[in-house]
């Protein structure tokens, strides 16, 4: 299953029933054509994406500066969220290639597959550059605090090999990439620094 | 993930180079910090020059670069991102005798030009920092084979590993016990008197490399069609380990040794050499006779 398909699958599971209907794979032809009104441009809601505790705002689903930049924001939301939640699920589905979003998010995996825990390490944005658009992508310049991060082991004590301090205006960059199918942005590299 | 990591590459055999951009611990790998770790392996450069896998790295830089460059191993990215390696880290390079090149993932980052811009308009958070300051993120410039000799990285395993395979390593004897020949019935013992460890200095590219050969395994060939794995070299009677049951006849019996090695550059950490070669050793020959119990007068 590639990851674009399974993010429209994963869509689909999680769009309400009028939304599942379309994402089955048999349907019943229709014995009548639509009405006038059907066959107008509806404005239905995106099917929702991200874990349900913080789905992906609508706002960072727009294929603008805007929205580029809510996104990345959003994306920092879903490293943060893994204090209280080991699921680097969503880093994975919303990555595309951005290497060190696929190392956070393989270090979460090996850490819950060892049952530790994270206390602290929250990110916080200090500022986002205005975003360079270019065809179907962004990057944006970024500049973040990071709190110390204990890492806890199964028994609740701090592994402190794994642990790390605080790290204060930390700065980068992160490049997105519009994903059609999904109608939102992709992260491709994200540097802290 | 590291071990699984040695591991691999030591089975696949195939180039790491040894580190010579930082490396930092592993406090930071569940988010971001400034000590940054580029994995093992892992070159910076400040110009790439030509295309595909003409592609070279250099320190020295043309005035102005918008770029600085850094070169990353596939495996040890994968590692860092799967804990194994892809089948597509891996890509033979063509390379000169007298040239280093390698397989990397290659990233660049915007450097800000002396008009304070950059290359392609990114700009950067408050006022422009000075000309030459890296701004914004490392973008994937994707993969190919880079010749990197002008940044003299240190010899790579993989490159240790082929000065290895040339090293004059001890061709172990086989000894045979009875000496000359053997008996029907009585087993003959084998074992190897020869140096089972060796220490080499080499000069590889003006970096001292010290690589210690170990014998590990003793492939004993009898004779008669039988091989004998062992990974001690045996010990003469009455401390055999190895023996060997002859029908009679004459055999020619000989020793083949594995050897591994570890390595280490300019008296650093000692790392495994990512793979092993062989010696053979001179063969011994010798008759197996049948003996026949025979009546006699002791009075006689």
């Amino acid at each position: 299953m590639t990851r674009r398909w399974a993010l429209h699958v994963a869509a689909c599971l999680l769009a309400g029933a009028a939304v599942l209907t379309g994402c089955s794979e048999k349907q019943a032809a229709s014995g009548s054509l639509p009405t006038t009104s059907s066959a107008e441009p509806t404005e239905d809601a995106l099917p929702p994406l991200g874990p349900e505790d913080l789905p992906m705002p609508d706002e960072a689903r727009t294929q603008d500066a805007a929205g580029a930049e809510a996104f990345v924001r959003y994306y920092i939301e879903l490293i943060n969220r893994t204090s209280t939640v080991m699921d680097a699920q969503p880093l994975r589905d919303f990555s595309d290639g951005c290497r060190d979003c696929d190392r956070i998010a393989g270090s979460i995996e090996q850490d819950a597959a060892a049952g530790k825990t994270y206390s602290g390490g929250e990110i916080t944005v200090l500022g986002v550059g205005e975003p360079l658009m270019k065809t179907g992508t962004a990057s944006m310049a970024l500049q973040v605090d990071q709190a110390a991060l204990n890492v806890l082991d199964a028994s609740g004590a701090i592994d402190q090999e794994d642990s790390s301090g605080a790290y204060l205006g930390l700065s980068g960059g992160a490049a997105v990439r519009w994903n059609e199918s999904t109608d939102s942005w992709l992260m491709t590299a994200l540097t802290l620094e | 993930m590291r071990r699984a990591l040695l591991v691999l590459l030591a089975v696949l055999v195939m180039p790491l180079p040894t580190s010579t951009a930082h490396a930092a611990g592993s406090d930071c790998e569940e988010r971001f910090c400034s000590d940054v770790s580029y994995g093992e392996g892992a070159l910076e450069a400040s110009f790439l020059g030509g295309e595909g896998d003409a592609s070279y790295a250099d320190r020295s830089s043309p005035p102005a670069n918008p770029y600085r460059y850094r070169l990353l191993v596939p495996c040890v990215v994968s590692d860092a991102q799967i804990e194994a390696c892809r089948p597509s880290d891996f890509r033979d390079c063509n390379a000169a005798p007298d040239r280093v090149v390698n397989y990397y993932i290659v990233e660049r980052q915007r450097l800000m030009l002396p008009d304070n811009t950059t290359i392609d308009g990114f700009v950067p958070i408050g006022p422009p920092p000075p000309p030459g300051t890296p701004v914004g993120e490392w973008e994937n410039f994707g993969r190919r084979c880079v010749d990197v000799t002008a940044l003299d990285p240190p010899p790579s395993p993989a490159e240790v590993f082929r000065y290895f395979q040339t090293l004059p390593l001890p061709q172990l004897p086989t000894q045979q016990q009875p000496p000359g020949d053997g008996l029907v019935g009585l087993p003959v013992i084998f074992f190897t008197d020869g140096p089972t460890t060796q220490t080499f200095t080499l000069d590889i590219r003006g970096f001292t490399v010290d690589i210690t050969a170990t014998a590990t395994s003793f492939t004993w060939h009898t004779g008669d069609g039988t091989d004998l794995t062992t990974t001690g070299p045996g010990a003469p009677y009455p401390d055999h380990t190895i023996t060997h049951d002859y029908a009679s006849g004459s055999y020619t019996a000989s020793l083949t040794t594995t050897w591994t090695a570890t390595f280490t550059i300019d008296g650093g950490l000692t790392v495994p050499v990512p793979g092993s070669t062989t010696t053979d050793g001179p063969p011994v020959t010798f008759d197996v006779l049948q003996a026949r119990p025979v009546l006699t007068n002791p009075f006689d």
